[in-house]
């Protein structure tokens, strides 16, 4: 009993060691890489490979083993390979901080991708400050990220909600609408797209209530009798579609497709059709947007690439990403040197009307792109089926 | 002096009256017992007593105070202690543990003051250690004083049992069943040291036996308890030459029915 | 680079979470209380060491007002449980986690909603490296100093009444003790461990939003306790060390082998796998809890060893 006792403290005692050890070793090992070899550039890549971004993130991931593959096999930069190191945030903010730090302090990698959600480049954004470390996101698109105090050395390639509100403002007035209800989810990305929708109204229609709700609910009837007895013309709706089928469903049921719906990317999709009631009603009287690229060379050439190497289509942000890797590999080749203020220079040097597939990027002195490229949507029924088409392209500055 | 007195005490289980106006006294200084048949209220009288289970009817006093409403610690703060019939242990602490948290005062049990005054409670504790060591030894217990309760035997257990009310230093004791599972030698004994408890230390004990050889030679004052209510009491010779006590006593008991 | 950096880093989260872990092993390990809840205090005690820095108070008085914050609000919350069976704490402080977390989301004016607030840090002392040593001291001197508290407690006649009233709170009550007087004490000592822990990790961190409050925290610590041992502050400390160790080690694994799954996701499947096995066969974890150590026990000790 005794002797059991001690072997099984000894035990725990000798994992934890070991694990102490094994990390103390992981110091040492690196150590003589402190200056990477003279062959060899470090990427460091924080993306949500599992969790609620998961299916998101891993194919954004292959969109950035395309670029670095592309680069690699093209000589690297100044004739040095990239060693992508590739990082799982699990969709968790403190995670994310975490594994940025360890590929700062234990990989020695001074250029990072990452931040995917808004909530992850928040946390990180202290540590990139103080450690000196160029991060660029490829979608954290909360609007508050502009003017935070550590933003230096984070830039994005993804527009800033800020456009798409203003899109969806604009939207809504061309339709005539004098009287908006804003109905948005409970989360960073709904908040943050909802307040932008309000901004952009200011002055020009009237926002009857800004409905926040829980899109893990299964019913919205509470929310959208509210919104019956308000009867305003128009209701921007901030969503994802597991939400967005079961509300447009209801919404249906109680007659609400008298006004004109304006949705956003998170209820655009085939996903939305599963639910007939929902199609019918977004059919009826939904207009929607969402990022998108522009149907140029670049895109398609990109599109037709990364079909090739992984048999599928890209998707949302693949294209920022790609052109993320691109920007960073271009701005450290120009600098010289890892160091992050010369890159930092580097990046607003480049990116001034640089061609990326996802259009024409140009960053302001606060490291958000500037403008962005949307697609105005429409549901309609052809041959039976419902299906989302394009109605416009436009530009948001 | 009256020190308990209970008065006119009705309880009903559901359809059954369990105790139907059950009166006694319990005069101060003396060991009282309470006999009768299986099923006739005694333990269910007890509880009642000790406030584990609400009277339905009547009062119960204790050193002239009405302590029907009261809540069992509350009746062991003004000196009345109850010990189990089947032995409530902490079986995973050791007996000494079990005894000391008897103790009605232990400043320790304060967290500030187990914080802050830790002298002053490492004091009382070895005092309280003391105070248990002479009751483990009159149980013939030291040796296992760290051996943990769940590992004693049962009639071990029942000792310390005995031996937690003993550590409360109370003015009267409810003892329900004190030797049942004990060997008649090592019964003899307990009940020799609650006798000299009460000779020595003036201690007050009211007792549920079922052994009536024993009641001879400790108890001053006998009642006979059948169906719920007292039906005989007077000291030991005086019940038990009774011509009616070993039939109620051998008989069943049948609590009344509630109309 | 700097791995000095990474093991500081560490040192700090093994700090925090440890301190969680010993507020559940007063909680559960000693009195059986169910504290399903623990985010909850974890994050009352984080936001209310922000609010507090946000309005000028110094660094020593945010931390000491977020624990008692925290240690109130986890009396009050569980206070009308404590008469009540177990299960219905386990419900009262796992709702109370996620109410918390949707007050926070919704009350934006009050810290931020969703977005989150940043919060100042405490070390501003001129070099990356004095500032996570500065933060080491901190957390690791503020974990010695609620250990030897709680050891403190343990060993103590407080410490029996506790374990006492895990096996059989009847009895208690009938030897003239209130268990839910010791029951809200240990709740409320419990939460301001848990909110000083709080108030680290947010000024560490500098930001926190409420996706950083999720239940999974309080099942982590609920983990590493039975990991390490319930009843144990030694186990509890153990439990920390061990889960915060593997969840970085595994990171880094990933650079020297290739697995076909993420060897730090693993760590979950790992850990699920280690505390079924605990459970079953050894449920008192890695440390099994001692007995009570006070003078008197010694003194029994004493008088045993000369029979």
């Amino acid at each position: 009993m005794h002797f059991r006792k001690g072997f099984l403290r000894f035990l725990g005692l000798l994992a934890a060691f070991s694990l102490l050890l094994s990390m103390a070793g992981c110091g040492q090992k690196p150590a003589t890489q402190e200056k990477a070899p003279a062959g060899e550039v470090k990427l460091g890549c924080i993306l949500s490979m599992s969790g609620q971004l998961g299916p998101m993130g891993r194919k954004m991931a292959d969109a950035v083993r395309l670029a670095v593959d592309e680069i690699n096999a093209q000589g690297g930069i100044n004739g040095k390979k990239i060693k992508l190191y590739l990082e799982d945030d699990a969709t968790d903010s403190v995670t994310a901080l975490n594994a940025a730090k360890k590929l700062v302090e234990v990989n020695g990698v001074k250029l990072l991708i990452g931040g995917m959600s808004s909530s992850a480049a928040k946390t990180m954004g202290p540590f990139l400050a103080e450690r000196k470390v160029i991060m660029i996101s490829p979608s954290a698109t909360a609007p508050e990220l502009t003017g935070q105090p550590w933003r230096k050395y984070l830039f994005r390639t993804c527009p800033s909600d800020i456009y798409q509100g203003k899109l969806m403002a604009q939207i809504a007035l061309d339709q005539g609408a004098k009287k908006v209800v804003i109905l948005a989810m409970d989360n960073t990305y709904g908040i943050g797209l909802g307040e932008e929708i309000k901004k952009a109204l200011e002055g020009k229609a009237q926002v009857l209530a800004f409905i926040k709700y829980d899109p893990k609910k299964k019913d919205y009837r509470s929310e959208l009798t509210q919104i019956k007895a308000l009867n305003p013309d128009a209701v921007a709706h901030v969503g994802y579609n597991e939400d967005g089928r079961i509300i447009y469903q209801q919404a249906l049921s109680l007659g609400l497709d008298k006004m004109k719906w304006i949705g956003c990317d998170g209820v655009y999709g085939s996903g939305m059709f599963e639910n007939p009631a929902a199609a019918e009603f977004m059919a009826k009287t939904m207009t929607g947007t969402r990022p998108a690229s522009p149907e140029n060379q670049a895109y398609e050439k990109f599109r037709q690439a990364y079909k090739a190497k992984f048999n599928s289509e890209p998707e949302v942000f693949c294209d920022t990403v790609y052109d993320a890797v691109n920007l960073l590999a271009k701005a450290y080749a120009q600098a010289g040197s890892d160091d992050a203020d010369k890159i930092r220079e580097a990046l607003l040097k480049i990116g001034q009307n640089y061609p990326g597939v996802s259009g024409n990027i140009t960053f302001d002195q606060g490291g958000d792109r500037v403008g962005g490229y949307f697609e105005i949507w429409k549901v309609v029924k052809k041959d039976g089926k419902y299906e989302c088409v394009r109605e416009k392209l436009v530009e948001v500055k | 002096m009256d020190l308990l007195v209970v008065d006119r005490v009705v309880k009903n289980f559901g359809g059954l009256r369990v105790l139907n106006q059950a009166s006694l006294v319990v005069k101060k200084g003396t060991v009282t017992a309470l006999v009768g048949p299986n099923g006739s209220g005694k333990t269910t009288l007890f509880n009642v007593i000790y406030g584990l289970t609400p009277a339905d009817e009547g009062e119960v006093y204790f050193r002239g105070k009405k302590i029907t409403r009261y809540p069992p610690y509350q009746i062991y703060r003004e000196g009345l202690a109850l010990a189990f019939q089947l032995p409530r242990l902490f079986n995973q602490l050791p007996i000494m543990d079990n005894l000391l948290l008897a103790a009605p005062v232990n400043s320790g049990e304060n967290p500030l003051r187990a914080l802050f005054t830790r002298p002053r409670w490492q004091e009382e504790e070895r005092a309280l250690a003391r105070q248990a060591r002479e009751v483990l030894e009159l149980l013939e217990l030291t040796p296992l004083a760290l051996r943990p309760a769940g590992q004693l035997s049962g009639g071990q257990r029942k000792l310390v049992e005995i031996g937690r009310v003993l550590m409360a230093k109370p003015e009267m004791i409810l003892v329900d069943e004190p030797a049942a599972g004990i060997n008649p030698v090592l019964a003899r004994k307990i009940y020799a040291t609650l006798k000299k408890l009460q000779q020595e230390k003036g201690l007050t004990l009211f007792v549920i036996e079922h052994r009536l050889e024993v009641l001879f030679d400790f108890a001053d004052y006998v009642y006979l308890m059948d169906a719920g209510r007292v039906v005989l009491e007077g000291t030991p010779e005086e019940v038990l030459a009774h011509p009616d006590f070993y039939t109620i006593y051998a008989g069943e008991s049948r609590p009344w029915r509630v109309l | 680079m700097d791995p000095l950096f990474y093991l500081a880093d560490t040192l700090i989260f093994i700090g925090i979470f440890s301190l969680l872990s010993l507020s559940l092993n007063l909680e559960f390990g000693l009195t059986s209380l169910g504290n399903f809840g623990k985010v909850a205090f974890f994050m009352a005690g984080a936001y209310a060491y922000t609010l507090l820095a946000h309005a000028a108070l110094p660094p020593y008085l945010c931390f000491l007002g977020g624990a008692l914050i925290a240690g109130l609000i986890g009396l009050v919350i569980t206070l009308p449980a404590l008469r009540l069976r177990e299960d219905y704490l386990a419900i009262v402080t796992l709702s109370f986690g996620e109410i918390l977390r949707t007050v926070v989301k919704a009350e934006e004016g009050l810290a931020g909603g969703v977005r989150g607030i940043s919060v100042p840090a405490v070390f501003h002392l001129g070099s990356s490296r004095a500032d996570a040593l500065a933060n080491i001291l901190l957390t690791l001197g503020c974990l010695a100093l609620c250990f030897l508290l709680l050891q403190a407690l343990a060993h103590s006649p407080y410490g029996r009444v506790l374990r006492a009233i895990r096996e059989d709170e009847v009895a208690v009550k009938a030897l003239g003790k209130n268990p839910v007087y010791f029951k809200a004490s240990v709740l409320f000592i419990g939460s301001c461990i848990a909110g000083l822990a709080g108030g680290i990790f947010a000024q560490y961190l500098n930001f926190i939003d409420p996706t950083m409050f999720l239940p999974t925290v309080t099942f982590l610590v609920w983990m590493m306790l039975i990991l390490g041992g319930a009843g144990n502050n030694w186990g509890a400390l153990l439990g920390g060390v061990v889960v915060e160790l593997m969840n970085r080690g595994t990171r880094i694994m990933k650079d020297f082998i290739t697995l076909p799954v993420d060897p730090n996701n693993l760590q979950f499947i790992f850990f699920g796998l280690l505390v079924i096995l605990i459970l079953i066969f050894r449920p008192q974890g890695i440390l099994p809890e001692g007995p009570v150590k006070t003078a008197a026990r010694k003194e029994a000790q004493n008088w045993i060893s000369s029979l």
